[in-house]
């Protein structure tokens, strides 16, 4: 990774590239579901990369590329969240951009209602976790929580997501 | 300690298992190709923007530094100029008060006894003098 992050500072578009291609696809699946919007998601991707480009030098220092770049993507989401404030429908982007259908829309409903009894920072460890594909030692580093805290909160939330499943009819 | 806490450090590498069913059968949104090239594209475009190097910034900082520098010495040359012409008794600057100022404002002052006097008798002179 120090390599990639050498390459980077360096100003190798190949290696921007290579850093696409590696965290892309989870970022943008997590951005979706945050933003609740696939068109701010990818605005959100793009503005992410050029800020990364814009600020290459401090790259070489990065420990952990892959959590750096969730940062920076929560920041961004962040900024973009307070301009617009769009609430849309999770179910919604989530469908329309899912390409794998066996997911039954009844179950991203059900997903959905369980996603939405956990409080703001619960959901966060489990979107982040789920859609980001990160350890809980990365959603640390982006967040700046320390560990123990985001491994609670995301244990809690699961306790929660666990029962509403149950609640609702669904067999794990 | 919160509900569902476990005793002892929680394992922070290996929950990912753990996800609800349902849940990890979610597919995510998979980041469309176009996203890909567009950012890229943006990405390039940044890394192209030239990056002055630093000697030249700091060429621009001096030659910016020494203008405001020339013009701050100036603006203080100024002002210590005046306050040489303009008195130190007469706070507000007023020039009449100047003693050379005074002495050259004719518009209040009569013309001198000695001129006056010399005056008179050059027209005795011119009055004495036979016609022709």
């Amino acid at each position: 990774m120090s390599e990639l992050a050498d390459r980077l500072a360096r100003g190798e578009p190949a290696a921007f590239a290579e850093l696409y291609d590696a965290c892309a696809d989870r970022l943008y699946g997590w951005l979706v579901v945050h933003l609740r919007s696939a068109a701010d998601a990818e605005d959100v991707v793009q503005e992410t990369f050029v800020r990364l480009a814009g600020a290459r030098k401090k790259l070489r220092r990065v420990e952990n590329l892959n959590a750096y770049v969730f940062s920076i993507a929560r920041n961004e989401a962040a900024r973009l969240r307070k301009q617009t404030s769009r609430q849309q429908d999770l179910a919604r982007p989530m469908s329309e951009t899912a390409h794998d259908a066996a997911l039954a829309l009844e179950q991203v409903e059900l997903v959905e209602r369980a996603l939405s009894r956990l409080n703001d920072e619960q959901r966060e460890m489990v979107e982040l976790k789920m859609y980001g594909n990160l350890t809980l030692r990365e959603i640390a580093e982006v967040t700046g929580l320390p560990a123990g805290t985001v491994a609670t909160r995301y244990r809690v939330a699961l306790v929660k997501l666990k029962e509403t499943l149950a609640r609702d009819g669904c067999r794990e | 300690m919160a509900p569902g806490f476990v005793g002892g450090r929680v394992g922070i590498n290996d929950m990912h298992d753990e996800l609800p069913e349902p849940l990890n059968r979610v597919s995510r949104p998979s980041a469309i190709r176009e996203l890909r090239q567009r950012t890229l594209s943006a990405v390039n475009h940044q890394l192209a923007v030239r990056r002055k190097p630093r000697w030249e910034r700091v060429l621009e900082l001096s030659v910016a530094a020494t203008f405001v520098l020339g013009v701050g010495l100036n603006a203080g040359l100024i002002r210590s100029s005046l306050g040489l012409v303009v008195s130190e008794g007469h706070p507000y600057g007023d020039a009449r008060q100047d003693p050379l100022v005074a002495q050259d404002d004719t518009s209040e002052r009569q013309l001198p006894e000695s001129l006056e006097a010399s005056y008179a008798r050059y027209l005795a002179q011119l009055s004495a003098k036979p016609a022709g």
